[in-house]
């Protein structure tokens, strides 16, 4: 059995549930139920820091659609006890029903979270736009997604498949690595830099100009695990995808091959995903230790050579940048959070990356900062 | 002195969260997805009325300290109502009033005293749901409903 749990056979029979507790133990039979069938593939990923999660499919098509963005991640199964479980289903295609929720329309919150389902043990969001549920047990380390029907999965939910109970995962444990919304580059020996902004910052352009020089390594492009230690902080690569605005595919023509999006897929945003770990597999780095943190952007006039510039900020600049848009896309993200990303900036020097005219000199440009950066 | 001066305020936790900076404090309004920041003077009031002090206190503290600036007390007395009508801070019911007469220690010793300036940013209120519209399927799960075709988007 996967979760040392035995499958409910009348839980289709709804009694009115208490609370999280009890809607969990339900939702963990029909999780199991879902993914102990002869169809359900199980999948090994590492973690970081010598941890190792489990993932539980229900059938390979779903494992096709979420597993590419951690396949970077993957290890052998078998081996020691996981320290985090992942059950993965939909009630379309394994044809096992979810319990209807037990609580109200008007129990959603700001951030999906459901009111009163959420505690210290607990934690629940149901995105009303993908229509995903994350429920996660911290006392267990069980995570369960679930959605009606996966064939309708957005964009988004494929390229970080997984998000909130990574989230959850990491930050319910508090031994100091959180999630952080961040891409992330770095070279063989100089250490990583983080890249932070809002979507049109030049964030992503950064990133993946880096990807293709064969100086630099590509760590992450929207979420990353950071890692706070006394000698220093690394960055963890969570997922090996991209998302990148179609419009700006004809700056990299040399990745258009990897474009992962079946036809048809939707995202109103116009975003594609790319899958990095099938053609880019060397330029993939899975853990770097940290050296500064830039906020790209793209001046609205460039004056003069258009050249790349770095202008020293202070760390409140680099929190307004890293933690608002992390803490509002993570539910359950709250004080603790916003005290590890100040305490992370206040660690490393941080800059104003103005981008230049030309987006393939801005690998270059990068080079020679990282060794301004080394010889202080 | 008048009531509103003797008033004591705090951080309305837990919604609204901060972080002192070397150079700025960030504010973030986890319910309503608004941020905020200030520097120097702003930081040394902020600093001083969420430990507690009176307003009138910190016009005092700042009279003496900047005995050559103008306009402190109104400058003091704005701040503080932008900071309630963001309800980043809420009256404080206990009463309890401290004096204070040290800064804290992330806060720079300021050269002069300038008028602080409050400043908002909402570009992150897209990603909540403030108002989540949904209608519910027969198994009991909601779904987000299609915007409205007449509707038009606020750009």
């Amino acid at each position: 059995m996967i979760v040392g749990c035995s499958v409910a056979s009348q839980y289709r029979a709804a009694p009115s549930i208490a609370g999280p507790a009890e809607y969990f133990e339900r939702a963990l039979a029909a999780s199991a139920a879902a993914c102990e069938r002869p169809e359900a593939i199980v999948r090994r990923i590492n973690l970081g820091a010598g941890r190792c999660g489990v993932l539980h499919f229900c059938d390979d098509t779903l494992e096709n659609l979420l597993f590419p963005p951690l396949a970077h991640q993957g290890v052998a199964n078998g081996g020691t006890k996981p320290d985090f479980k992942i059950l993965a289903w939909d009630s379309l295609h394994s044809g096992v029903p979810m319990w209807p929720p037990p609580w109200t329309t008007g129990d959603y919150l700001s951030r999906g979270e459901i009111a009163g389902y959420n505690d210290e043990r607990f934690r629940v969001v149901f995105n009303l736009d993908s229509g995903v549920l994350s429920f996660y047990d911290a006392d267990r380390q069980i995570g369960l997604w679930w959605t009606q029907d996966f064939a309708q999965l957005p964009l988004y939910e494929r390229a970080a498949p997984f998000l909130l109970l990574f989230h959850w995962w990491h930050s319910l444990r508090r031994e100091g690595s959180f999630l952080l919304h961040a891409a992330a580059i770095g070279t063989k020996n100089g250490g990583a830099l983080l890249l932070a902004g809002r979507s049109g910052s030049g964030k992503s352009t950064t990133a993946l100009a880096s990807l293709l020089d064969h100086e630099w390594f590509y760590v992450a492009d929207d979420y990353c695990v950071i890692r706070a230690e006394a000698e220093g902080a690394t960055v963890h690569s969570l997922y090996c995808s991209a998302k990148l605005d179609a419009k700006m595919l004809a700056n990299f023509p040399s990745l258009s091959h990897s474009v992962s999006s079946p036809d048809g897929w939707r995202d109103p945003q116009g975003k594609i995903l790319l899958d990095l770990h099938r053609f880019f597999p060397n330029r993939l780095r899975k853990e770097l230790a940290l050296r500064a943190i830039l906020l790209p952007r793209v001046p609205k006039e460039r004056i003069g050579s258009g050249r790349n510039r770095f202008i020293p900020v202070g760390a409140g600049a680099a929190v307004r940048a890293l933690a608002p848009s992390t803490l509002f896309q993570l539910p359950g993200a709250g004080p603790n959070n916003f005290r590890m990303i100040a305490a992370l900036t206040n660690r490393l020097p941080c800059f104003q990356l103005e981008l230049g005219r030309e987006v393939a000199g801005v690998p270059q440009s990068l080079h020679k900062f990282m060794k301004r950066l080394s010889s202080r | 002195m008048t009531e509103s001066l003797s008033r004591t305020y705090r951080v309305n936790a837990p919604k609204v969260i901060y972080e002192d900076f070397e150079d700025e404090t960030v504010l973030i309004n986890l319910d309503n997805g608004s941020y905020y920041n200030f520097s120097e003077s702003g930081a040394l009031i902020w600093g001083r009325i969420v430990s507690g002090e009176s307003i009138a206190s910190v016009i005092e503290y700042l009279q003496e300290r900047f005995a050559e600036a103008a306009n402190i007390a109104l400058s003091v007395e704005d701040f503080v109502r932008e900071l309630v009508e963001e309800n980043l801070i809420v009256k404080n019911s206990s009463g309890k009033t401290k004096n204070i007469k040290q800064g804290k220690a992330q806060i720079p010793s300021l050269a002069r005293f300038e008028k602080p300036v409050l400043q908002k940013y909402s570009d992150m209120q897209d990603l909540l749901l403030l108002d989540p519209i949904h209608e519910v399927d027969e198994t009991g799960w909601p779904h987000a409903l299609p915007p409205e075709p007449s509707a038009k988007r606020v750009e």
